[in-house]
């Protein structure tokens, strides 16, 4: 029961471990603090199981894969929380009407444009290793971004999901 | 997963992220209290396993919702991407790579999103928040303030 308990809470010690790491280290760019936040909460969170719990256990090498398994996928729904609120246009847009208290569309897309978009991207890849720029041109340096929309391309034919509005 | 799948295949619906919770985490929950009520599961796993058990459903499901918004609407990074590897060239232009999704309605169409999903209603004067969405931009301010972060660029 301690190890379900501190794996459920593990993302508080992430976030614990994100906010300590944000704040100090305010040059990093904001997508790659929070993954790092998500390895280095991995030793407090480990700690914590060792010693509350797979010290005196028998089977260690099944319940520490389990664990493994577990925190890693709540590591992962984390990062995936933390981009939502840093990329995702839906979240900007219901900050900017927010803000404004009533936007209209035009309002909406002359405050966020489509460019914009783009622009924001393209430093962002850069930043994170994904794209490599000379100045004018921009190339593919980093897999793994790049692999993860292959396999999503995959994903949404098995879905069924087409165009862009699905 | 199968359920997901099959459902997808007959008919996407409507509010299709918001039904994944029902599927991934609701039903199995069920499932899995009714068969320890009625004693199903007893000669095979304790309740203690079967929260085990749950919890490793849990994580898993959390990481797939967590993904799905990214396979539903087309990411702008993963198009970019994309686009640059498959170019003649192998590199692009921002230039080109803007008029490339020119055609696109990378704003209108979230826009759209957030109506289906009643997060925003069309008021006389332009567009206004629901109670869920003002609860919901509320939730990743203070998350971005404990931070010390601005708001998202989107």
């Amino acid at each position: 029961m301690v190890i379900l308990l501190i794996l459920f809470f593990s993302p508080v010690i992430i976030l614990l471990v994100h906010i300590m790491g944000a704040r100090l280290f305010r040059k990093v760019p904001p997508q790659i603090m929070a993954f790092r936040s998500v390895i280095a909460a991995m030793i407090p969170v480990g700690a914590a199981l060792w010693f509350f719990a797979l010290s005196c256990l028998e089977h260690v090498y099944s319940t520490v894969t389990y664990c493994f398994i577990c925190y890693g996928s709540l590591g992962y729904t984390y990062f995936h929380f933390f981009n939502m609120s840093e990329t995702a246009r839906r979240i900007k847009i219901l900050y900017e009407i927010d803000k404004a208290g009533c936007l209209s569309e035009a309002g909406v897309t002359a405050l966020y444009r489509t460019t914009d978009i783009i622009s924001i991207r393209l430093r962002r890849l850069v930043e994170t290793g994904q794209l490599e720029s000379d100045g004018t041109f921009y190339r593919v340096s980093g897999r793994s971004l790049y692999w993860a929309g292959h396999m999503i391309i995959l994903w949404r034919n098995l879905l069924n999901l087409s165009g862009e509005d699905a | 997963m199968l359920l997901h799948v099959i459902i997808w295949r007959i008919k996407i619906p409507r509010v299709s992220s918001f039904l994944l919770f029902p599927i991934f985490i609701l039903l199995p929950a069920a499932f899995l209290l009714i068969a320890y009520v009625v004693g199903i599961t007893d000669r095979v796993v304790t309740g203690i396993d079967i929260s085990g058990i749950y919890l490793l459903h849990f994580c898993l499901s959390l990481a797939y919702i967590a993904s799905y918004p990214a396979v539903r609407a087309v990411s702008p990074s993963l198009d970019i991407l994309l686009m640059i590897e498959s170019s003649d060239a192998g590199k692009m232009s921002e230039a080109e790579l803007k008029e490339g999704f020119a055609r696109r309605r990378l704003v209108t169409a979230r826009i759209d999103d957030l109506k289906s999903y009643n997060l925003i209603y069309a008021g006389d004067e332009g567009y206004r928040l629901t109670g869920i969405a003002i609860f919901i931009v509320r939730i990743f301010s203070a998350y971005r303030r404990m931070l010390g972060l601005r708001p998202g660029a989107g």
